[in-house]
C-alpha cells in the first residue's frame, strides 16, 4: 500500500514504533501460523476491506494515512508500467548485459518484473524510478513524477511506437467507434467508459475529423497519460 | 489468535481512534523528523549523522567561478593517447603504424596527430595533459573512475555531471525548462550517473540524431504528430482526466499537472525549439561537420548559450581492437572537425572563458600495435598512460600537464589522476573542494576524495590555472 506499518519500512528501531502494534502483531500470528507462507499473508491483506478502500480520502489528516483509511495513490513500479505497457501493446522490450562480455540477451517472454540482475536494465526503468540497488536503502526506488517521465510518455517515440503497432489499433477499423472505446477502457483502464467519456471522444473526433486507427490511437495514448492508468488508486 | 482478516476493520476503528485522541498524531518518522528539525531547535538529533550530513548540504558555499557549463566530450571505448594528443613518432612503425607524421601546431614546441589539423590552429585555446593515469583497463570501471574520481567499492559515487547537476541545477535556482544535464544523444549507464545523489540528478538524454533533417529529442520532438495534433490530444488528454476530478486538490496529482505543464512547455513551448539545429545557418552546420558528433557539438553550444550546466556528448566508436587506424581515418577527421569548430565558435562568441570543455576516453590504448592475429593491426586497453584535452571556463591554454615516455607506455612526469582534473573543473565553477555531498549512510564525503579515502592523486591543475 506503499507505506508500512513501521514507516519508514527499512527503518525498524524502537523509537520508530509501528503505526498499529496489533494489527502488526495480528499479521505476524497469520505469517507464523501458515508456516512462513508469503502468498497466505499476500491473500489476506489483499482480501482486506482495508486494501480495497477506496482512494478518495474520507479525512485529510495524516492519521488516516498512517492507518490506511484510504487507499493512497501510487505511480506504477518501472518494471510494471513498462510490463502493463507491452501487454497492452502486445510489445515487448530488449535487455541485456553488456557486463561481462559477451552480452547477455534475456528472451523475450521475461518481464521486467522477474529480471533478476540490477545491472540488467533499460532508459525506461531508470527513468520511472527502478532503484539501481547502489545502497539497499528502501528509498532508493522513486514513485515521484517528472517532467521528463511526462515527456516520455506522452510524445517519446519509445512509447507512440507501441501504440503504433497495438492490436487495439491496428484493429480499430472492425468495429464502431463505441465498441472500439469500449475496447480500450476496458484493456487500459478495466473498466467501462462513462457516457460522459464517449461524448468528449466523439467530440474529438468530430472537431479533429479523426476516426479509426487515428481516433484508436489518440484513445489509447489520452488514456496511458491519465494517471488513472499510470497509479495505482 | 485466529481473527479473520474481514472482521478486523471495526477493531481497527477503533485503534484508530483512540491513537489519535490519545496522542493527537501519529509518531514522527525519523525523515520526517529530521525534516521539521532542520529549522527548529535540533537536540539530540544532532548526534543522527543524517543531521549532520542534512545540514552541511545545504550550508555550501558556491564561490564566484570563472566557469558556467561544461562540455564533456566523452571519446567512448578509449582513444589512443600517440595517435592524437600525445603523438611518439620516434617510437617506430610498431608503435605509431601508419600515423608516424605529427603535425606543429600553432603553438611552439606543441605537436598533435597528423589527423587533426584544424585542432592543430587553435592550440592555443586548449591545454593537453599528457600524464594522465588511472591503470584501469574495464571499460565500466575506468569509465566510473574517470567520471567519479573515486575507486570505492562499496558506495556508488555521482559522477562530475550529477554533481554539478547537484550543486548549479535546480537546488541552487537554476529555472530553466531544459534540464540542467543533458547527454547527447546516448547515456553512459549507471557506471557513470548520478549514484547515490538519485535519479533526481540523472541526465536528460536526447535521444535521436542532431545530423538527421530533424532531430527527434525523445520526448520533446515528435516528427509524425503536427502541432495541431498535439494541441487537439492535449485537450483531450484534459477532459478525460475522471480520477482527476475525483480528486480536486490532490497533492499527488498536482505533482502530476505540474510535470506535464513543464513537459508540454518543451513539446509546444519555445524551448523546445533550442533543438531544432535547423535554425542554425547551413554554412555553420557544414563547419561543424554533418555526422552526429560534429551536430552534437554544434547542439552543445545551443545549450551552452542558453546556460545549461553541463553537458556530455558521448561519441562512440573507439573501443578499436580490430581495425584501429581504418577507424582512426574515419573518426579522427570527424573529432577534429567537430571540436575545432566548436572551441572556435565559443572562443568567438565569448563563451569559452565560461565554458569548460573536456575531451576524453576512460583510457588510452596500448601504445605498441597488435599486429598478430586475430588484432591484424588493432590496440587495446590502456589505463596506465593516456591524455585528455581541457580548454576554457578559465583554463589556461597552449599548455601541456606532464609527459609519458619516449613510447607512451609510461607517465615520465606529473601523473594526473581522475579526481585531479574532476577537482580542479569543480574549483573553475565555484564548488569549493570541501563541498559536501550527502553519503547515503552520513559519512562525511566531499566533492574531492580526502587522504583518508586513500585514492591517488596527484594534486589540482595548479599549471591551468
Amino acid at each position: 500500500m506503499g507505506r508500512g506499518i513501521v514507516h519508514e519500512p527499512d527503518d525498524h528501531r524502537p523509537d520508530n514504533p509501528p503505526s498499529n502494534s496489533r494489527l502488526l502483531e495480528f499479521l505476524q500470528e497469520e505469517f507464523l501460523a501458515h508456516d512462513y507462507d508469503m502468498k497466505h499473508l499476500f491473500r489476506v491483506i489483499l482480501n482486506s476491506q482495508t486494501f480495497q478502500m477506496s482512494s478518495i480520502p474520507a479525512v485529510d489528516s495524516p492519521a488516516a494515512a498512517a492507518n490506511f483509511a484510504f487507499y493512497p495513490l501510487r505511480r506504477l513500479e518501472a518494471e510494471v508500467l513498462i510490463d502493463a505497457l507491452n501487454q497492452m501493446t502486445g510489445t515487448v522490450e530488449e535487455y541485456s548485459s553488456p557486463i561481462p562480455e559477451p552480452f547477455t540477451w534475456v528472451p523475450d517472454n521475461v518481464r521486467a518484473t522477474a529480471l533478476a540482475d540490477g545491472s540488467i536494465t533499460s532508459s525506461f526503468l531508470e527513468l520511472f524510478g527502478r532503484p539501481p540497488r547502489d545502497t539497499g536503502l528502501e528509498s532508493e526506488r522513486s514513485g515521484n513524477t517528472t517532467a521528463q517521465q511526462r515527456l516520455h510518455l506522452l510524445n517519446s517515440s519509445h512509447v507512440q511506437k507501441k501504440i503504433k503497432v497495438c492490436p487495439l489499433v491496428t484493429g480499430a477499423r472492425e468495429f464502431s467507434d463505441e465498441e472500439m472505446a469500449e475496447k480500450i477502457y476496458l484493456t487500459v483502464l478495466s473498466r467501462f467508459p462513462t457516457e460522459e467519456e464517449l461524448r468528449i471522444l466523439k467530440a474529438h473526433a468530430d472537431t479533429t475529423r479523426t476516426r479509426g486507427q487515428a481516433l484508436a490511437a489518440d484513445l489509447v495514448w489520452a488514456l496511458i497519460n491519465q494517471p488513472e492508468f499510470f497509479f495505482n488508486h | 489468535m485466529k481473527t479473520p482478516f474481514h472482521q478486523l476493520p471495526r477493531r481497527l476503528d477503533r485503534d484508530l481512534n483512540r491513537m489519535t485522541n490519545s496522542f493527537g498524531d501519529v509518531p514522527l518518522s525519523r525523515r520526517e523528523a529530521l525534516r521539521r528539525s532542520i529549522y527548529g531547535s535540533a537536540g539530540l538529533l544532532l548526534m543522527e549523522p543524517l543531521m549532520v550530513r542534512a545540514s552541511q548540504a545545504s550550508a555550501v558555499q558556491l564561490t564566484e567561478g570563472a566557469a558556467r557549463s561544461v562540455i564533456q566530450i566523452w571519446l567512448w571505448g578509449g582513444p589512443c593517447h600517440i595517435d592524437t594528443f600525445d603523438p611518439k613518432p620516434d617510437a617506430g612503425r610498431a608503435y605509431t603504424g601508419a600515423l608516424d607524421s605529427p603535425i606543429e601546431t600553432n603553438v611552439d614546441g606543441i605537436r598533435i596527430g597528423q589527423l587533426l589539423p584544424q585542432l592543430a590552429k587553435q592550440a592555443n585555446n586548449y591545454s593537453l595533459i599528457r600524464g594522465m593515469t588511472h591503470g584501469n583497463n574495464g571499460h565500466e570501471t575506468a569509465a566510473y573512475l574517470v567520471q567519479t574520481g573515486r575507486t570505492s567499492e562499496r558506495d556508488v559515487f555521482p559522477g562530475l555531471g550529477a554533481v554539478v547537476s547537484y550543486f548549479k541545477g535546480y537546488r541552487a535556482g537554476y529555472t530553466g525548462v531544459i534540464p540542467p544535464y543533458i547527454v547527447l544523444t546516448q547515456p553512459q549507464g549507471r557506471f557513470s550517473e548520478a549514484g547515490f545523489l538519485g535519479p533526481r540528478y540523472k541526465p536528460f538524454a536526447t535521444g535521436g540524431d542532431p545530423a538527421d533533417s530533424v532531430f527527434t529529442v525523445e520526448g520533446v520532438v515528435s516528427p509524425d504528430i503536427t502541432e495541431q495534433h498535439q494541441k487537439e490530444r492535449r485537450k483531450l488528454l484534459g477532459k478525460l482526466n475522471t480520477l482527476g476530478g475525483a480528486l480536486p486538490g490532490n497533492a499527488t496529482l498536482k505533482t502530476v499537472v505540474d510535470s506535464e505543464d513543464e513537459a508540454y512547455e518543451l513539446i509546444l513551448g519555445d524551448a523546445g525549439k533550442l533543438f531544432d539545429l535547423g535554425q542554425e545557418e547551413d554554412k555553420t552546420r557544414d563547419r561543424y561537420g554533418r555526422h552526429t558528433f560534429g551536430q552534437s557539438c554544434l547542439m552543445a553550444r545551443r545549450l551552452v548559450e542558453k546556460g545549461v550546466p553541463y553537458i556530455t556528448i558521448n561519441y562512440r566508436g573507439w573501443d578499436t581492437h580490430k581495425q584501429h587506424f581504418q577507424a582512426m581515418n574515419r573518426k579522427l577527421p570527424e573529432l577534429d572537425q567537430g571540436l575545432a569548430a566548436l572551441l572556435g565558435d565559443l572562443s568567438g562568441r565569448g563563451l569559452l572563458d565560461s565554458t569548460v570543455v573536456w575531451c576524453t576516453g576512460e583510457f588510452g590504448r596500448t601504445p605498441k600495435v597488435a599486429l598478430e592475429s586475430p588484432w591484424n593491426g588493432g590496440r587495446h586497453h590502456f589505463g596506465k598512460a593516456f591524455s585528455s584535452l581541457l580548454a576554457g571556463g578559465g583554463f589556461k591554454g597552449g599548455q601541456v600537464v606532464g609527459a609519458t615516455n619516449a613510447t607512451g607506455e609510461e607517465v615520465a612526469e606529473r601523473p594526473v589522476y581522475p579526481a585531479d582534473v574532476i577537482g580542479s573543473i569543480y574549483s573553475q565553477l565555484g564548488i569549493p573542494a570541501d563541498a559536501p555531498l550527502p553519503h547515503p549512510q552520513g559519512t562525511p564525503t566531499n566533492v574531492v576524495p580526502s587522504k583518508s579515502e586513500n585514492v591517488p592523486m596527484g594534486g589540482l591543475l595548479k599549471e591551468l590555472v
